[in-house]
């Protein structure tokens, strides 16, 4: 039994020279500003939660970066039909790089974190925030990593679900309601609300509603990965 | 080792409004030790019969078995060498960095894989290239490297699709080589390729594919012996011209206006009695040879004016 471990370490490689520029840029971005910002006097408050929402979408943006592309990249030059003809299962070889991205992930998110603890003299690292990145993580790059498997524009279209969830909690907080088409379109996004990092973690129903869409996108990436034609025909 | 029964292909659109036909009905049995070559014009179904044998795509009918497993449970158990006919390696990373990864890939042991690489830079003639990016390869070299990837492991199952495309002569004649290295009694070795004297060289059988159907089966190693009572076409030349020529072959045509060179036809026998009289006669013949292969023969009853 070959153990898909043993290309861990130029998988990390590629990772790390790819998406981790990006994606170190926008750490350094992200803890260069969080560290800036006025923290003293009345505007203290504010510039707190203006560091949260930074955190999220860094955490977010770092999700996308680490993900984007998973799939697609390789289906888009056809490169699968070199890399599984040899000794190697799709769904195991990339989800092993997903999970690469996710110590990316934690990384960044965490040296950012550090920053507004040190900024706000406050405590942010610990085992709490650590399991609501990962499923921050689980949830967004669940589902990055599910339009991977089926669209070349993966990030893309999650970029656009996710502002259209982000439009649908404003219009929820301005009063407005949806109807039972929107409720049941609601139901298919992701549930971003309860992945706040700075917010209280999510805990029974709310949290099993963000594992249970976290596991359902991971395990369908697989499913796809395991069942979709490794080849389109007679050419690419 | 592989068992093809009544297998068919047919691709459909999203919606099921286009149907295309690629592999029709193909019952067939591939044993270890064999080098089998692949022809058909363009369409024939060569690289979806491939991407079948590698579990790349699924069948619409009929079974694919090797060694009684389903192509993918075997490829990501043993693995395959496989070059696809369009080689598509990540233009950023370096040739030797591209071989390290695909050997690694295909199970090679950590403490063997640079012994390997080197081998196959060294085999391929790519040791000078090792350190440039693939996107800055030629044509000729990117397909040693795809070459090179292929047989980066040791399986006992190998799939070249049109392996000698964009390769130099000198290169065509190596690949002939590498073809005879990798001969061994357990490994069999598919050659899928639009070049039939490659195939007649290399092949130990030819599968015929002609619009999804398997046409035929030719037996290499009988390429020089046509049918007898077949009437055939062969060409003649001669040192310099000489007015037995009209005598012994009455039908010869000249070849594109060459003043020594003829294309003659008739029955084998008939023809070599032709030859013996024209030397008796004085003429010097300085070459007798088909005008064709026995698998371009085949090929072309196979599949008509297709080519």
């Amino acid at each position: 039994m070959r153990l898909p471990t043993r290309y861990a370490g130029w998988m990390a490689w590629d990772l790390a020279v790819g998406p981790g520029i990006p994606m170190a840029v926008l750490t350094v971005l992200a803890a260069l500003v969080t560290s800036r910002i006025q923290v003293a006097g009345p505007m203290g408050d504010a510039a707190r939660a203006a560091c949260a929402v930074i955190l999220d979408w860094t955490a977010i943006g770092l999700t996308l970066l680490a993900t984007g592309g998973l799939v697609s990249a390789d289906f888009a030059i056809g490169h699968q039909r070199t890399l599984f003809a040899k000794p190697v299962s799709p769904p195991l070889y990339y989800l092993q790089r997903w999970l690469l991205g996710a110590l990316a992930v934690l990384l960044g998110a965490a040296i950012v974190g550090q920053a507004i603890a040190a900024r706000f003299a406050v405590p942010m690292l610990g085992l709490t925030f650590l399991l609501r990145l990962a499923l921050l993580y689980l949830v967004v790059g669940g589902l990055v990593f599910l339009l991977s498997t089926v669209t070349r524009r993966d990030w893309l279209l999650a970029v656009v679900l996710l502002t259209w969830q982000t439009a649908i909690g404003l219009a929820r907080s301005m009063g407005l309601t949806e109807g039972p088409i929107g409720t049941v379109l609601d139901a298919l996004l992701p549930p971003m609300p309860l992945l706040h990092l700075s917010d209280p973690a999510p805990a029974g129903p709310e949290l099993a509603h963000a594992l249970g869409y976290g596991a359902a996108v991971l395990l369908a990436a697989l499913a796809v990965l395991r069942w979709r034609p490794l080849a389109r025909g007679a050419r690419e | 080792m592989i068992e093809l029964q009544g297998l068919s292909k047919t691709y459909r659109s999203l919606l099921g409004t286009r149907v295309v036909p690629a592999l029709d009905d193909l019952t067939l049995t591939l044993a270890r030790g064999e080098v089998v070559g692949v022809a058909g014009p363009n369409g024939a179904g060569k690289t979806t019969l491939l991407s079948l044998l590698l579990g790349y795509l699924s069948p619409s009918r009929g079974t694919l078995r090797i060694e009684g497993f389903a192509p993918r449970a075997w490829i990501e158990q043993h693995g395959a060498g496989y070059l696809a006919e369009l080689v598509a390696i990540p233009g950023h990373w370096s040739v030797a960095s591209a071989l390290r990864r695909y050997a690694t890939l295909a199970g090679v042991p950590p403490g063997r894989v640079a012994e390997r690489v080197d081998a196959l830079l060294e085999g391929f003639g790519l040791a000078e290239q090792g350190g440039k990016r693939v996107r800055e390869l030629s044509k000729g070299n990117l397909q040693r490297l795809g070459l090179a990837q292929a047989l980066a492991g040791d399986s006992d199952f190998v799939i070249l699709d049109e392996p000698t495309h964009g390769l130099d002569p000198i290169w065509t004649q190596r690949f002939r080589d590498v073809v005879r290295d990798l001969r061994r009694p357990s490994r069999l070795i598919l050659i899928a390729s639009h070049n039939l004297d490659e195939l007649e060289r290399l092949a130990d059988r030819v599968l015929i594919l002609h619009q999804g159907r398997l046409e035929r089966i030719v037996t290499a190693g009988a390429a020089g012996a046509p049918l007898p009572g077949v009437e055939v076409a062969y060409r003649l030349a001669l040192a310099a011209s000489h007015p037995a020529l009209a005598r012994a072959f009455p039908g010869a045509e000249a070849v594109d206006g060459r003043a020594a060179e003829w294309r003659v036809r008739g029955e084998l026998a008939a023809l070599n009695r032709a030859v013996a009289d024209l030397i008796g006669a004085g003429a010097v013949v300085t070459a007798f040879a088909p005008e064709e292969s026995r698998l371009e023969s085949e090929f072309r009853a196979a599949v008509g004016d297709v080519r």
